[in-house]
C-alpha cells in the first residue's frame, strides 16, 4: 500500500478538504453528543442515589404505620418530604402517613402532609388521589366548603368517580339534595355500566342517589 | 472489500435490499424476535408479555384453583375465556406497576429485604430465623437465594405501591353514616293488585295467533335429540367374578397365617430372680451362683415353699410381693433366655438355674393354655373373599385394558366385551345430551361420547369412560331419535295458555298504568288496597324490580305512586304512604363495620383507578390468543 494511484490521491485530498471545512464543528459535535451522554448518566445515577435514600425513609414511614405509630410516621413522612421534595417516594408517604394520622383523630397533621402532596407531589395521578384525601379530611372536620372547593376541579381520569360521589357526600350533608343529585349521577356515569369490578362502588352511589330527601 | 463491491455491484445491491427489505419494514426488532408480533399476548409501554409468561401464569392460576377445589373444578371455567382475560389482565397490573416503580427508581434496601425475610414464619426454627431453613425451603422451590431475593424485592416495590395508594384510603364518618341511613331506610306501602287472572276472560286471540307464534319460535317446542343406549360396566365386582382361588391357595393361606386365625399357646410362670449384670465380675458371679443354689436346695425339697421363698429372696421387685407369680404371657414376651426354659418346662416343673441379663432366675410354670386355631372349615370363606379382593386388584388394571381394547377393536358391538369378560349388557332409558350418565354411573362424558358423530352415526361403539374409581364404562346407540319438532296440535294448547296469559298480563298493566297515571295526578280512585306493609331498602321483600321502583321514587310529596310487574303476572301499583329515615348515632354498633366496609371498598377502588392511570400512561395492548381447541 505504498503507493497510491491516481484515483486514491484525489480521494485522499477531497477529504482532507472536507475535514479542514468541517472539522470543527464534527468535533464540537461529538463532545457535546459526549457531555450530554456523561450529563444523562450522572442525572440518572444521581436520581437513583435520591430515590434510594427516599426508600430508606419510606420504608420508615411504612413501619411506623405498621405499628400503628402516628407519631413516627408524621416525623419519617416530614423528613421525606423535607429532604427528598422531588421523588415519588415523598408523595407516596404523605398518603401512607396521612391515612394512620386520619385514623388516629390528627387530622391536621394528615391534612398538611395531604395538602403537600396534593400541591407540590412530583406524579399527577397522586396528586389527584392526596386532594380527594384532604377534602375526605375536611368533610370529617366539618369544613363541607372548603371539602367543596378541594374537589374542583374535578379530574377527567380513573378518579372522577370517587370525586363526583365524595362531592355528593359533602353536598347531601349540607342538605342541597339537587346537587347532590347531580354529582351522584356525574359518578354514575363515570362508573359506567361495563366494569364488574366497580359494581359495589355503583351500588353504594346507587343507595346513596335514591335515598337523598326531596 | 470496498473492491469487491465495486467489481460486484449487482452482487452487492442484491445483499443490501435483502438487508434493507426488514429495516425498513419492521425496524431492528424483527432480527432478534420471531417476527411481527410473534409469541407475545401483550405490550406494556415498550415491554412485552410473551405468551409463554401467559401459560405460565395460567397453568399457575389452574393449578391454585384446583388445589382450592380438591381437584374438582369444571374445566369449562378453567379454559374459560373469562379467567385468560383475568389472567392476562393480572400480568398486565404487575408489569404496569413494575414499569413505575422502575421508572421512579424504587428501591428496596438490604435492611428491609433481611427484616422482611426474617419475619417470614416459613424460614423460623422456634420463632428465630435460621439461615439453613431459609437455604432449605428455596431448594425445595428450586430458587436459588438470588432468585428468590430478587423477587422478593420486585414485591415489596410493588407493595409500596399498594399501602400507599390503595390500603391507606380513610373515608369519613358522614359517607359510612349516609350509606347506612340510607340502607337501613324504610317505606311503609299498600298494594294494588291487578291479576292477569281478572283479564284473562276478555282475552280473544286472533284466528292465527297460536299458527303464528309456532311459526316465530320454532326452538321452543322442539324437543332435543334422545337417544338409548346398551352399556357394559367394568367393575371390581366384575374383575372379582373373574379370578378364581384354588383350595390349596387357601389351604396354604391359611397355614401360613397362623396366628391370625387364633389364639397362641399362652403360659403362667412365676420365678426367683438373683440380679447379676451382664458384664459382673467372676467373683459376684460365683456369689450370685452359689446364693441361687441355696434357694434351688431348699425348693426341691419343699416346692410347695416357692412362693414364700420368693416373697423372701427374689430380687425382682415387680414379682417378689407376688409370690414371683409374672402372669401369663405369649411366646416371645420375655427375654431370649427365660422365654426358651419356660416354653420347655412342663407344668409344675422347677428349672435349673437360667441366665440372662439380668441374672439367675428360677422358673415355674404355674399354667398352660393351649394354642387356639379357628377350624379351617370356619375361616375358608373369609380366606377366600380376601384372596379375591387381592387377586382382583392385582388383575383390574389388566383386565381395564383388555376392555377398552374390545371395545375399541370390535367397535360395532359390545357383545365381544361382554362375553370375554362375562360382563351384562345394560339397557338404558332415553336419555338427552345433557345427561349426566348412564344409569347409576355419573359422567357427563358418557352422554357426549354417546352423541358424538361417530356414536350416532358410525353405530361405533364409546370408548371405555372411567365413572368412578376402578369402573369403566362403555356404551352403543341402541335407537336414537334426532331433535323433532313437535307438531302444531300436541302443543296448541300449551302455547295457547300461553298467549292468553301474556295477553291478559298485558290487559292488566295497561289498566294498572292507567289508574297509576292518575293517581299520580292526585284523581281518585276505586280498588281495593292492602294492609299497610313496611319494608327496608336493605332487606329484599318484594321482586327486585318493585324493590327499585319503590326504593327509587321520589318521596318529595307523600304519598307517592309507583307501579311494578307482578311475579305471578299482572301488575301491582304501590303506594308509598310514610318514609323513616333512622337517625343513626355516632356509636351505633353497625356503623363501624360498614365503615371499615367502606373502606376497604375506597381502597380498591383507589388502587385499581391509579392502574387504569398507569395503563393510559403506559399504552397498553394485548391479544390475548384464542382459546386452543383440545380434543374431545
Amino acid at each position: 500500500m505504498a503507493v497510491y494511484d491516481l484515483e486514491e490521491q484525489e480521494q485522499i485530498s477531497a477529504l482532507k478538504g472536507w475535514w479542514e471545512d468541517y472539522g470543527n464543528w464534527v468535533t464540537g459535535l461529538i463532545a457535546v453528543a459526549a457531555l450530554a451522554a456523561v450529563g444523562w448518566q450522572g442525572w440518572q445515577w444521581y436520581q437513583g442515589k435520591q430515590a434510594g435514600e427516599a426508600g430508606v425513609l419510606y420504608f420508615a414511614v411504612q413501619q411506623a404505620v405498621e405499628h400503628d405509630d402516628a407519631q413516627k410516621a408524621r416525623d419519617a413522612a416530614g423528613q421525606l418530604i423535607g429532604q427528598y421534595p422531588g421523588t415519588t417516594h415523598a408523595q407516596m408517604g404523605a398518603l401512607l402517613s396521612a391515612g394512620v394520622q386520619f385514623h388516629k383523630g390528627e387530622l391536621d397533621n394528615a391534612k398538611a402532609q395531604l395538602a403537600w402532596a396534593a400541591e407540590k407531589g412530583a406524579d399527577p395521578a397522586l396528586r389527584d388521589l392526596a386532594r380527594l384525601r384532604l377534602a375526605t379530611v375536611l368533610q370529617q372536620q366539618g369544613a363541607l366548603d372548603e371539602a367543596l372547593a378541594r374537589l374542583q376541579p374535578v379530574p377527567a381520569g380513573q378518579y372522577k368517580a370517587r370525586f363526583e360521589d365524595l362531592k355528593g357526600d359533602v353536598l347531601a350533608t349540607q342538605g342541597k339534595s339537587a346537587d347532590a343529585r347531580v354529582a351522584y349521577q356525574a359518578a354514575m356515569d363515570a362508573i359506567g355500566q361495563d366494569d364488574e369490578r366497580a359494581a359495589t362502588l355503583r351500588e353504594v352511589v346507587r343507595v346513596k342517589l335514591e335515598s337523598l330527601e326531596g | 472489500m470496498f473492491e469487491a463491491v465495486r467489481n460486484n455491484k449487482r452482487v452487492a445491491q442484491v445483499i443490501l435490499a435483502v438487508l434493507i427489505v426488514p429495516f425498513a419494514f419492521f425496524g431492528m426488532d424483527a432480527y432478534f424476535s420471531d417476527g411481527p408480533g410473534g409469541g407475545e399476548v401483550a405490550t406494556v409501554g415498550k415491554s412485552r408479555i410473551t405468551a409463554a409468561e401467559f401459560d405460565q401464569a395460567l397453568r399457575t392460576q389452574q393449578d391454585r384453583m384446583r388445589d382450592a377445589a380438591g381437584g374438582q373444578v369444571d374445566r369449562a371455567l378453567l379454559e374459560s375465556p373469562a379467567l385468560r382475560q383475568a389472567v392476562l389482565d393480572n400480568l398486565v397490573n404487575q408489569r404496569l406497576l413494575a414499569l413505575y416503580s422502575a421508572e421512579k427508581h424504587f428501591s428496596v434496601s438490604a435492611q428491609q429485604l433481611q427484616s422482611t425475610i426474617a419475619a417470614v414464619p416459613a424460614f423460623q426454627e422456634s420463632g428465630k430465623f435460621s439461615l439453613g431453613r431459609y437455604d432449605a425451603q428455596l431448594r425445595a422451590q428450586g430458587m436459588t437465594p438470588e432468585m428468590f431475593e430478587s423477587r422478593l424485592a420486585q414485591d415489596l416495590r410493588i407493595q409500596q405501591l399498594a399501602l400507599s395508594v390503595g390500603e391507606s384510603a380513610f373515608v369519613a364518618d358522614g359517607s359510612a353514616q349516609r350509606f347506612l341511613a340510607a340502607q337501613t331506610e324504610e317505606r311503609e306501602i299498600r298494594e294494588l293488585r291487578f291479576p292477569a287472572s281478572r283479564y284473562l276472560a276478555e282475552v280473544k286471540l286472533a284466528d292465527n295467533a297460536v299458527q303464528a307464534y309456532y311459526d316465530a319460535n320454532p326452538a321452543r317446542y322442539e324437543r332435543p335429540a334422545r337417544l338409548k343406549a346398551e352399556y357394559v360396566v367394568l367393575d371390581a365386582e366384575a374383575v372379582r367374578r373373574r379370578v378364581s382361588v384354588s383350595d390349596d391357595e387357601v389351604r396354604a393361606f391359611y397355614e401360613g397365617n397362623q396366628s391370625r386365625f387364633g389364639q397362641p399357646e399362652e403360659r403362667k410362670a412365676r420365678h426367683i430372680l438373683i440380679q447379676v449384670g451382664a458384664d459382673a465380675s467372676a467373683d459376684e458371679l460365683a456369689q450370685a451362683q452359689a446364693k441361687v443354689d441355696a434357694l434351688l436346695a431348699r425348693l426341691r425339697k419343699d416346692p410347695k415353699q416357692f412362693a414364700a421363698i420368693a416373697k423372701e429372696a427374689s430380687q425382682d421387685p415387680g414379682s417378689a410381693s407376688r409370690g414371683g407369680d409374672l402372669g401369663f404371657f405369649s411366646r416371645g414376651a420375655m427375654v431370649k433366655a427365660f422365654d426358651d426354659a419356660a416354653f420347655s418346662l412342663k407344668k409344675d416343673e422347677i428349672s435349673e438355674p437360667v441366665r440372662s441379663d439380668f441374672g439367675f432366675h428360677i422358673i415355674q410354670v404355674t399354667d398352660i393354655k393351649a394354642a387356639t386355631v379357628r377350624p379351617f372349615a370356619e375361616v375358608k370363606d373369609e380366606i377366600v373373599a380376601e384372596l379375591r379382593d387381592q387377586a382382583a386388584s392385582r388383575r383390574y388394571a389388566e383386565l381395564a385394558e383388555q376392555f377398552s381394547n374390545l371395545v375399541y377393536e370390535q367397535a360395532d358391538s359390545l357383545q365381544p366385551a361382554a362375553e370375554q369378560l362375562g360382563l351384562q349388557i345394560r339397557h338404558s332409558d332415553w336419555i338427552e345430551r345433557s345427561a349426566e350418565g348412564l344409569g347409576d354411573y355419573r359422567n357427563p362424558r358418557l352422554a357426549e361420547a354417546l352423541f358424538s358423530d361417530d356414536s350416532v352415526r358410525n353405530h361405533r361403539n364409546t370408548e371405555a369412560v372411567e365413572a368412578g374409581p376402578n369402573i369403566l364404562v362403555a356404551a352403543r346407540v341402541q335407537e336414537y331419535e334426532a331433535a323433532r319438532r313437535l307438531p302444531l296440535d300436541e302443543v296448541r294448547s300449551q302455547i295457547e295458555t300461553h298467549l292468553r296469559n301474556e295477553a291478559a298480563a298485558a290487559r292488566a298493566a295497561e289498566e294498572g298504568g292507567k289508574v297509576l297515571a292518575a293517581l299520580q295526578k292526585g284523581e281518585a280512585t276505586e280498588g281495593q288496597w292492602s294492609a299497610t306493609r313496611k319494608l327496608q331498602r336493605a332487606a329484599p321483600a318484594l321482586p327486585a324490580e318493585a324493590m327499585k321502583a319503590v326504593f327509587s321514587a321520589s318521596t318529595a310529596k307523600l304519598p307517592a305512586y309507583v307501579g311494578a310487574p307482578a311475579a305471578e303476572g299482572g301488575f301491582i301499583v304501590y303506594s308509598i304512604d310514610a318514609v323513616h329515615r333512622p337517625e343513626l348515632k355516632k356509636d351505633d354498633p353497625n356503623l363501624a363495620a360498614v365503615k371499615s366496609q367502606y373502606e376497604r371498598l375506597m381502597a380498591e377502588r383507589d388502587f385499581y383507578a391509579f392502574l387504569a392511570e398507569l395503563r393510559q400512561r403506559y399504552k397498553v395492548e394485548t391479544k390475548l390468543p384464542a382459546v386452543q381447541q383440545t380434543e374431545n
